[in-house]
């Protein structure tokens, strides 16, 4: 048989003692483990960064435009 | 009593369940028993997907120190309340609603539940087949949330199936 007056005593006793500060630190340890315990272990190390240069050439375009008139509505007239 | 324990197929027969530690679990960090066959089957058939199969393993306890919210109505309202107290405590102070796995890290935590071997629970079942009746969640689908695992008297291999 469960002593529940035994247990309602210890959580009662516990709350009492706790404070705004003490719960808040409290929830941050808590959610900070969690973060950790997703990151794992070790130390972070910074990226090394590499620039990309993207070339274009204008007035010798590598790509076609299509020009071919349709008849039928243009789909965001059916919004009206 | 017996109770399943269900988990995906493995190589080797386990001796013992598995202790489950995601954050979702909804009484914390514990062994899982279901106290139906069929929500075990379902279970397995669902979630336990990772090898295709899933075993289920029997298991029988000594006497077991239960908080029994499913029904002893005196637990149950016991439970709430100190939930509920919590809770309270947690949001007035900080502002902050504690979420399950908060909660249940508290409890843990701090000790309170030391004498309980387990806690026995109900939710709803998603298995279309718990059901007889359309629309009618007549029937508890119960859990046994195992902290003490001294208290296994028996744990064995019980049945096999495969995953939908």
């Amino acid at each position: 048989m469960i002593d529940l007056k035994k247990i309602e005593d210890k959580i009662d006793i516990l709350l009492d003692k706790e404070t705004k500060a003490s719960l808040e630190e409290w929830l941050l340890k808590n959610r900070y483990k969690n973060i950790n315990k997703l990151i794992g272990k070790g130390s972070f190390v910074s990226l090394k960064t590499e620039g990309v240069q993207f070339k274009s050439n204008i007035a010798h375009a590598n790509y076609k435009v299509s020009v071919k008139e349709s008849s039928s509505v243009p789909s965001n007239r059916f919004a009206a | 009593m017996e109770y399943y324990h269900t988990q995906e197929k493995r190589n080797e027969k386990i001796t013992g369940p598995i202790m489950c530690t995601k954050d979702n679990a909804w009484l914390g960090n514990a062994y899982y028993f279901w106290e139906d066959k069929s929500d075990a089957i379902y279970w397995g058939s669902s979630s336990k997907r990772k090898t295709g199969k899933y075993e289920i393993y029997k298991a029988q306890f000594a006497e077991l120190n239960v908080l029994d919210t499913v029904f002893n109505r005196l637990e149950y309202e016991f439970f709430v309340k100190q939930i509920e107290k919590i809770s309270i405590k947690f949001i007035k102070t900080t502002g902050f609603k504690p979420t399950l796995k908060e909660i249940n890290d508290y409890l843990m935590e701090n000790n309170v539940l030391s004498e309980v071997d387990g806690i026995l629970f109900q939710d709803i079942s998603s298995n279309p087949h718990h059901y007889l009746v359309r629309g009618m969640q007549y029937k508890k689908r119960i859990q046994l949330a195992l902290y003490n695992r001294n208290k296994i008297s028996t744990f064995v291999s019980h049945y096999e199936g495969v995953c939908n």
